[in-house]
């Protein structure tokens, strides 16, 4: 169990070491300004110093995100249901949604404020807007694909579309939404940060958009690549629970999970 | 051979329905199915199913009897003919029906109780009461230890097994199967067989199989009902009228000679088609 552990977990390490070691070593061999690349130990350092400080910015962010997320999950797994029972408002509806997921975010980001205020709704709405198209396209896809033959059985005993929805289509459909989910739980910590960007309050209690952004103004690079860590520790703690949520759900019965 | 012929054949010991109401045959007339691209499936059928009989459609690719079956069942509709449910007053409502189809058709993520026991579930039946019936059935098609097991832990046969429990648990007075048992191989398929003939002694059900195995055919049907491709149409209704068919009755010279009426009137059949490209 360990020795398995161990070999998984091995080669991602060591290869992160030595592009850490490369780093360090190429920052100490051209020496270039702390303001344009600050060394992985300067790096190092801000973690530990702002620790309290990023801790409540992941803390903020991540319940943002984890929101956004949730709020995006539970739209696109019955919008995706509502789509794929109706042809008709899938040709009407599904080229729209194509089209929204075009937009820039960041072209939007500042009509969020003004639409949602200041505050952690901007951030909320913003991570919505990117992570909810990738959940209802794999929950629409997911649930097209469903075996016609077990739609016949279902058919041949009589089952109300209800039955068939919650009992076939949308188990069928699981392995294929966990793969959505997966993705939109990157790209809502992605859309919070955006949104902080435009429209978080700065303090004591700032999110990580913020802490970004007031360490860029100070030139504090290594304050900036210190937050850009912890944001990505927070999506892939998203992650982790996500793809944790799937092997649940799926590891008695599909190969995926195996 | 005799095409057509009204008759009962009930076999001995199985539970014939004496209610006034009860369905006493199926009378397919004149059946046909034109498809939508015009595609003439099935050109005219006729014969009668007797209630209580084991009837195999039997019939090399293309020659309809799958869309007869599903015709019978009520899936698909005739574009000219009809097919009747007769009693001793008249036409009666479509009976009580069940599906198995060439694939199990499991729910991968059910546990084969649960998958069992699904047609009751659709149908409202209480928890415990269709877990009691799925478990009861499970155990006449020889898998009272499988119900807690997935569909994807059985091997192709027990998976069919399930299959057939979950179209029998409804208790259907009409059995429809569409080549249960065409994906197994040989020695399974000859023990699915025998499974089959014990589950039709024991329970009584009307069953209409279809299958493209003459052996098959002559093994477990009290009446065969030949076909031929091309338009699809019936060219013999054949009664091999093996009592108690054993395993022992496949080596036997009388089983031979059915399998070989069989083979003749699809030969006889065939000829015409064979020059067609």
């Amino acid at each position: 169990m360990i020795r398995r552990a161990f070999h998984a977990a091995f080669p991602p390490v060591a290869v992160v070491l030595a592009l850490l070691a490369a780093w360090q070593a190429a920052v100490w061999a051209f020496a270039p300004s702390e303001f344009l690349v600050p060394a992985p130990m300067a790096v190092a350092r801000a973690l530990r110093d702002g620790s309290s400080q990023l801790l409540a910015a992941a803390w903020l962010t991540g319940l943002s995100a984890a929101a956004g997320f949730a709020l995006a999950a539970g739209i696109g797994i019955v919008l995706g249901s509502v789509l794929s029972a109706s042809r008709f408002l899938m040709r009407g509806l599904y080229p729209i949604a194509t089209l929204l997921q075009m937009v820039p975010l960041v072209a939007i980001a500042p009509l969020l404020v003004v639409w949602c205020g200041y505050g952690a709704r901007t951030s909320i709405a913003s991570a919505v807007i990117v992570s909810l198209f990738p959940v209802l396209a794999a929950t629409l896809d997911g649930m097209r694909s469903t075996d016609p033959g077990l739609v016949e059985l279902f058919q041949v005993n009589r089952a109300t579309r209800l039955q068939r929805w919650w009992k076939l289509e949308l188990p069928w459909a699981i392995p294929s939404i966990v793969t959505g989910l997966r993705i939109a739980a990157g790209l809502a910590v992605i859309g919070t940060i955006v949104g902080e960007f435009v429209g978080a309050f700065a303090g004591e209690d700032a999110p990580v958009g913020i802490l970004i952004t007031s360490a860029l103004r100070e030139n504090r690079t290594d304050m900036v690549f210190a937050a850009v860590f912890v944001a990505s520790a927070v999506g892939f703690v998203l992650f982790g629970v996500v793809s944790l949520l799937g092997w649940v759900l799926l590891r008695r019965w599909h190969a995926s999970a195996r | 051979m005799n095409l057509g012929a009204a008759e009962h054949h009930v076999a001995a010991g199985r539970p014939a329905a004496q209610q006034p109401g009860a369905l006493r045959r199926i009378e397919v007339a004149g059946v046909g199915r034109v498809f939508e691209d015009g595609f003439e499936a099935l050109a005219s059928a006729s014969f009668e199913v007797p209630a209580g009989s084991l009837t195999v459609l039997v019939g090399p690719s293309g020659c309809g009897k799958t869309t007869l079956l599903r015709m019978i069942g009520g899936l698909d509709s005739p574009t000219s003919g009809a097919v009747r449910f007769l009693g001793d007053a008249g036409t009666l409502p479509p009976p009580r029906t069940a599906f198995a189809f060439q694939e199990p058709r499991l729910l991968p993520w059910r546990s084969v109780a649960a998958n069992v026991a699904l047609p009751l579930e659709l149908a409202g039946v209480p928890r415990g009461e269709r877990l009691d019936r799925a478990a009861s059935m499970l155990e006449r098609v020889q898998l009272a230890d499988a119900g807690r097991r997935l569909p994807g832990q059985l091997s192709g046969g027990m998976r069919m097994r399930a299959s057939i429990a979950r179209a029998l648990v409804t208790e259907p007075e009409l059995l429809l199967l569409d080549e249960p048992f065409g994906a197994l191989d040989e020695i399974t398929r000859h023990a699915l067989d025998d499974m089959l003939l014990s589950l039709h002694a024991r329970l009584g059900m009307t069953v209409v199989m279809v299958t493209h195995s003459i052996v098959e055919a002559a093994y477990v049907g009290s009446q065969v009902v030949v076909m031929a491709p091309a338009p699809g149409r019936v060219v013999a209704t054949v009664r091999p009228g093996f009592a108690q068919p054993t395993p022992a009755l496949r080596a036997t010279p009388e089983f031979a000679a059915a399998t070989a009426g069989i083979m003749r009137s699809l030969a006889q059949a065939m000829v015409p088609a064979g020059g067609a490209p």
